[in-house]
C-alpha cells in the first residue's frame, strides 16, 4: 500500500482551488501537537466549505446588519476559538491540561464560484510539569460532520514522543493542500495517544534519552532561528550571525560531552606545548566543519533510505572508538615508563580530581599537573594528536548539522556552510584556550617541587582518564541506538 | 432508495443489536473510535499494495458506505476514482462492473447505471446484487414494473434486507403500505448490526411509513430505535423532529433539527428547521434557515453538483424564487422519470402559474395509485386553480385524511383550502333545505 500510494501522492499531489475538495458542506478539522521541555503546543484548524460558512456569518455579524466589520471579526475569533479549545481535552496520565490561545488568524480564501470559505487557525499551549506520562488528546468539535479529521504530533530537541498512535508529519499541510488523489481517503482521525519522555531529538524509533545534549538543544534552535529569517541578508546580519554562531560554537564546547576532557587530559599528560594545542583547535575546527559537511550530504543523499537521527550514533561511536584506542595505548606506555621508574622526576601537587564523568568537566583540570615526562618518554606526537583533534571535531553535533540542512533547505546553501565555519571556529577556539590555559598552568606547576611517586603515575591517569572518555562516548553512542 | 448491503453474518453481534433495540442493553453513545465504514477504508487500504483489481473494487465499496454513512457526496466521486483503477487493471473485472452500476446511482447518473446494471446482469444473471441495482434504476427511470420484476428476483435469489426494503418501496408507491410496513419490519430483523447505517435506515423508513398514515407514536418509536442502532443518526434524528413538530413541541422539534442540521445541513433538513420557526412565530430565524438554503442552491450551482429535487420543492413551497424552482425541476425531469420527480415538476409548474401542464404532471405522480397525502394535497391545489373544485377538494380530503400533519407549512394551508372549497358547498346545501 505504502509504495503504492506514495508514488499516487508525488503524483498528484495538488492544491484544488476551485469547489472545495472535500463536499462543499464539510468542516475540515487539524490539530498538531508538539510536545517541547514545559509545554504542549497544539496548532489547531478549522477550514470550513461554503455552506458551513454561510452558517458562521451569522456568528461573525453579531449586530446583524449583514456586514462583517473588524471589530465583530476580532470578537467574533476570540470566542470562537476559546470555544474551539473548550471542546479540545488534553491528559497527562490522566490529568487535564488547560490549553489556552496564544495567537488566531481569521482567513477567507475564495471557493466555488468565488464563494467564500473560512480558515480559521489557532495557536493553543499548555504548560507540561512532567517530563515523562502518557499523553491524550481528543478533538470533539463538530462531531459527526464530515470532513478531513486530522492529528499529528511531534516532539522536539529535548522531549521525546514515542509509541504515537498518530504519525508526525501531516498530509494536508495544514489544511491548505488537500492531496487531489480521489484514492487518498481523508483522514477520520480525532484522538491521539503517545508517551513523552525527554529525548535528545525527536527519533522516530524509540527515544532513548542520552542526557549529552539537553542543555544544548536550546542553542540549536537559536541558531536555527538565525537562518530560519526570511529578510533579506545585509552585511550586518551576515557579520552578526556569523558572531552569533561563533558564540553559539563555543558555548557548545562548554556544553559537555565535546571531547574537552579528552584535550586537556592529552595536553596535560604529554609534553604539550602552545603550538600543540594550537594544532589541536585547527584540527578540530577543520574536522568539525567537514564532518557536518559530510554528514550534511549523507543525510541529504541517504535520507531516502536512513534516518538522519539514526546516524549520529554510529559517528559517535567511531569517535569514542579512536578516543578510546589513543587513549589505551597511551596509558599502556606511560604504564611502562612510570614502572621503569625514572629519576630526577619533580613531585607534583596530587590530583585528587579525577573527574569519572566527562560531563562534570568544565574545569578542574588546572588541577592536574604532573612530572616532566623523561627524556626518552613521548613527547606530544604530531600523528597522534591529529587523531586526537579529528575524533574531537568528528564528535557529530546535531545543532551544526540542522543549521546547515535548514539552511540549504531555505535556498542558502553558502550561507549554510559559512555559519558552519564560523561555529566550529567557535567550537575550536574554546578547546584551544582550555588547551593554553593547561599547557601554562603546567608551566607553573613544573617550578614547584614536588614529591616522587604521585608524579609518575599521574601521566598514566590522564591517559586512563582519555580512555575512559572513549568509554563513555561508546557507551553513551550505544544508548543512543536503542540495544 | 438505493440500499445496499454486503452479506454478514456474525451471530454475537446480532445478540448484541437485538439487546440494544429490546432496550435491555445501553447502545454505546457516541463511539469515539472509526465508524464501520472507515475501518472497511483502512482494511481495504491495506491490500492496495498488491495493486489488484479486488482491493480497488473493496476501497469503492467502502466508500460508498462512507458516502451513506457521512451523506458526503464528494465519496462517490472516490468510489468512481477507485472503480476505475480497479478496471485499468482489468477491463473485465465482473466485481468492479457490477460495483459500477451502484457508484453511478448515487451518482444520479441513472442512466449509466441502468447500462451498466444490464451488461452485469448479463455477465451473471445470477447474481442478486445486478437485481437490485437494476430495480434501482428503472425505478428513477420511472420503468416501476421493470422494478418489480428485478425486485421479485432479487427477493427470489437472495431474501435478505436489500431485497426486503426494494421490495417495500415499490409496495409503497403502488399503494399499499401495511404491506411495506410488513417487509419492512422484516428487513429490520434480518439487518445486521455490522452494518448499522443499512438498519437505521430501515428503521427510519418504517417510521416514514407510520408517519404517512398519521401514526405519530409508531414512527416516533421506529426513528428512536434507528438512533439507538446509529446514535446522531442525521435522518433519525430529522424525522424524530417532524413528529415532535406535528405533536406541536416545537422547542424539541427545533432542537432535534439543529442536532441534524450540524452534521449534515442538506437543503430539507434546514428549510424544515426554518418551517418550525416560523410555526413558532419567529419569523427570523426561519428566514434565516431560508437564506441558508438559497445559498446551498447558489453553491450546487457554482460546483454543478444539483440537489434539483430538493431545492425545487424548497423554492415552490416558500414562494421564493420561483422560476429557478422550474428550472430545476424542469431539470430533473429531464434524467429521472419517478412519480416524485413528476410531483414536483407539477408543484413547480403550477407556483408559476401554469396549472394545465402542472395537473397533466400530478396526474403522472398519481399513476401508481401511491397513497401519499403530498401529493395528493398538490393534485389538490392544482385541481382548484384549474378550476375543478370539486376534485380538488377531493384530493385535499385525501391528503389529510391519510396524514394530517404531513406538512408542517402546507397542512394548514390544505385545511383552509378544503374549508374555503366546502364553504360554498355548504351554502348551496342550505340552501336546497
Amino acid at each position: 500500500m505504502k509504495t503504492a500510494s506514495l508514488t499516487l501522492a508525488m503524483t498528484l499531489l495538488a492544491t484544488v482551488a476551485r469547489a472545495h475538495p472535500l463536499g462543499n458542506f464539510t468542516v475540515n478539522r487539524y490539530a498538531a501537537l508538539r510536545v517541547e521541555r514545559g509545554a504542549i503546543g497544539v496548532h489547531y484548524v478549522v477550514d470550513m466549505a461554503e455552506i458551513p460558512t454561510f452558517q458562521e456569518r451569522k456568528l461573525i455579524d453579531a449586530n446583524g446588519d449583514q456586514t462583517i466589520d473588524a471589530a465583530e471579526q476580532e470578537a467574533y475569533v476570540a470566542g470562537r476559538v476559546a470555544e474551539l479549545a473548550r471542546n479540545l481535552t488534553l491528559t497527562v496520565d490522566g490529568a487535564a491540561l488547560a490549553l489556552d490561545a496564544d495567537a488566531h488568524a481569521l482567513e477567507q480564501p475564495p471557493g466555488a464560484g468565488g464563494l467564500p470559505t473560512l480558515r480559521l487557525e489557532a495557536w493553543l499551549s499548555a504548560p507540561l510539569d512532567p517530563t515523562r506520562g502518557a499523553v491524550a488528546f481528543a478533538d470533539r468539535n463538530f462531531a459527526g460532520r464530515p470532513g478531513w479529521q486530522e492529528v499529528v504530533a511531534e516532539g522536539s530537541p529535548g522531549m521525546a514522543v514515542t509509541d504515537s498512535s498518530v504519525p508526525r508529519v501531516d498530509r494536508s499541510r495544514a489544511l491548505r493542500a488537500y492531496p487531489a488523489d480521489q484514492l487518498q481517503s481523508p483522514p477520520q482521525v480525532t484522538e491521539a495517544r503517545f508517551r513523552i519522555s525527554p529525548g535528545a531529538t525527536p527519533a522516530p524509533a524509540a527515544g532513548s534519552a542520552s542526557p549529552v545534549r539537553i542543555g544544548a538543544a536550546r542553542f540549536s534552535d537559536r541558531m536555527t532561528e538565525l537562518i530560519a529569517t526570511r529578510a533579506p541578508l545585509g552585511p550586518w546580519l551576515v557579520f552578526t550571525s556569523l558572531l552569533v554562531a561563533a558564540a553559539l560554537g563555543a558555548l557548545h564546547a562548554l556544553s559537555p560531552g565535546h571531547g574537552k576532557t579528552v584535550v586537556g587530559a592529552y595536553l596535560v599528560g604529554t609534553r604539550g606545548t602552545a603550538r600543540h594545542a594550537l594544532f589541536l583547535g585547527l584540527v578540530v575546527t577543520a574536522t568539525h566543519t567537514l564532518g557536518v559537511y559530510l554528514l550534511g550530504i549523507l543525510t541529504l543523499t541517504a535520507s531516502a533510505y536512513v534516518v538522519p537521527e539514526r546516524l549520529f550514533p554510529w559517528i559517535t561511536a567511531v569517535s569514542g572508538l579512536i578516543v578510546l584506542a589513543i587513549g589505551a595505548s597511551l596509558a599502556a606506555s606511560r604504564l611502562q615508563t612510570a614502572l621503569a621508574g625514572h629519576a630526577g622526576a619533580h613531585h607534583h601537587h596530587a590530583d585528587n580530581h579525577t573527574h569519572l564523568h566527562p560531563q562534570d568537566h568544565h574545569h578542574g583540570h588546572d588541577h592536574h599537573a604532573h612530572a616532566h615526562l623523561p627524556p626518552d618518554g613521548t613527547p606530544a606526537g604530531w600523528r597522534s594528536l591529529l587523531a586526537l583533534g579529528v575524533s574531537g571535531g568528528l564528535l557529530p553535533c546535531p545543532s551544526a548539522l540542522v543549521v546547515m540542512l535548514g539552511a540549504i533547505a531555505l535556498g542558502r546553501v553558502a550561507f549554510g556552510l559559512l555559519l558552519i565555519v564560523a561555529f566550529s571556529a567557535g567550537l575550536a577556539a574554546v578547546l584551544t584556550t582550555v588547551g593554553l590555559v593547561l599547557v601554562y598552568a603546567r608551566h607553573l606547576f613544573d617550578r614547584l617541587p614536588l614529591d616522587g611517586r604521585l608524579a609518575r603515575f599521574a601521566p598514566v591517569a590522564s591517559a586512563l582518564v582519555i580512555s575512559l572518555a572513549g568509554l563513555v562516548i561508546v557507551a553513551q553512542a550505544i544508548a543512543q541506538m536503542g540495544v | 432508495m438505493t440500499l445496499f448491503s454486503m452479506p454478514t453474518s456474525r451471530p454475537g453481534r446480532a445478540l448484541a443489536a437485538t439487546l440494544v433495540l429490546a432496550g435491555l442493553l445501553p447502545a454505546r453513545a457516541r463511539s469515539a473510535g472509526p465508524s464501520p465504514a472507515d475501518r472497511a477504508i483502512a482494511a481495504a487500504e491495506q491490500k492496495l499494495a498488491g495493486n489488484r483489481p479486488d482491493a480497488y473494487v473493496e476501497l469503492a465499496t467502502a466508500f460508498m458506505r462512507k458516502s451513506r454513512e457521512s451523506a458526503d457526496p464528494s465519496y462517490y466521486a472516490r468510489a468512481a476514482a477507485a472503480l476505475d483503477r480497479a478496471l485499468a487493471l482489468d477491463s473485465d473485472d465482473y466485481d468492479a462492473l457490477r460495483t459500477r452500476a451502484w457508484v453511478l446511482l448515487g451518482q444520479h447518473d441513472f442512466r449509466a447505471a441502468l447500462a451498466a446494471a444490464e451488461r452485469a446482469r448479463g455477465l451473471r444473471p445470477e447474481d442478486w446484487w445486478n437485481y437490485g441495482t437494476l430495480a434501482d434504476a428503472c425505478v428513477e427511470l420511472g420503468d416501476y414494473e421493470r422494478a418489480e420484476v428485478a425486485a421479485q428476483r432479487m427477493l427470489d435469489l437472495r431474501p435478505g434486507l436489500p431485497a426486503y426494503t426494494r421490495a417495500a418501496f415499490l409496495r409503497t408507491v403502488f399503494g399499499d403500505r401495511p404491506g411495506a410496513i410488513e417487509l419492512l419490519a422484516r428487513a429490520a430483523r434480518a439487518g445486521s448490526p455490522r452494518d448499522p447505517e443499512s438498519l437505521a435506515w430501515t428503521l427510519v423508513y418504517l417510521g416514514h411509513e407510520y408517519f404517512a398514515t398519521g401514526k405519530l407514536a409508531a414512527a416516533a418509536a421506529a426513528y428512536t430505535r434507528a438512533l439507538a442502532v446509529l446514535p446522531d443518526h442525521y435522518l433519525a434524528l430529522g424525522s424524530l423532529a417532524r413528529v415532535r413538530a406535528a405533536e406541536g413541541r416545537l422547542d424539541e422539534a427545533a432542537a432535534l433539527y439543529r442536532q441534524a442540521v450540524a452534521r449534515v445541513p442538506s437543503p430539507d433538513l434546514v428549510s424544515a428547521l426554518g418551517d418550525v420557526h416560523a410555526a413558532a412565530g419567529q419569523a427570523d430565524e426561519a428566514e434565516h434557515e431560508y437564506a441558508l438554503v438559497d445559498y446551498m442552491g447558489q453553491v450546487a450551482e457554482a460546483t454543478g453538483t444539483t440537489y434539483g429535487r430538493q431545492l425545487a420543492l424548497f423554492y415552490a413551497d416558500h414562494d421564493r424564487r420561483l422560476p429557478d424552482a422550474l428550472r430545476l425541476a424542469e431539470q430533473e425531469a429531464t434524467m429521472r422519470g419517478d412519480i416524485y420527480t413528476d410531483d414536483a415538476l407539477a408543484w413547480a409548474l403550477y407556483k408559476n402559474g401554469r396549472p394545465a401542464p402542472a395537473a397533466r404532471a400530478a396526474h403522472r405522480a398519481l399513476r401508481l395509485g401511491t397513497e401519499d397525502a403530498l401529493l395528493e394535497y398538490h393534485a389538490g391545489l392544482i385541481a382548484a386553480a384549474a378550476h375543478h373544485p370539486r376534485r380538488a377538494a377531493r384530493h385535499l380530503r385525501r391528503a389529510l385524511g391519510l396524514n394530517p400533519y404531513f406538512d408542517l407549512r402546507q397542512a394548514p394551508i390544505a385545511r383552509a383550502r378544503l374549508a374555503a372549497l366546502d364553504a360554498p358547498a355548504r351554502i348551496v346545501l342550505g340552501g336546497k333545505e
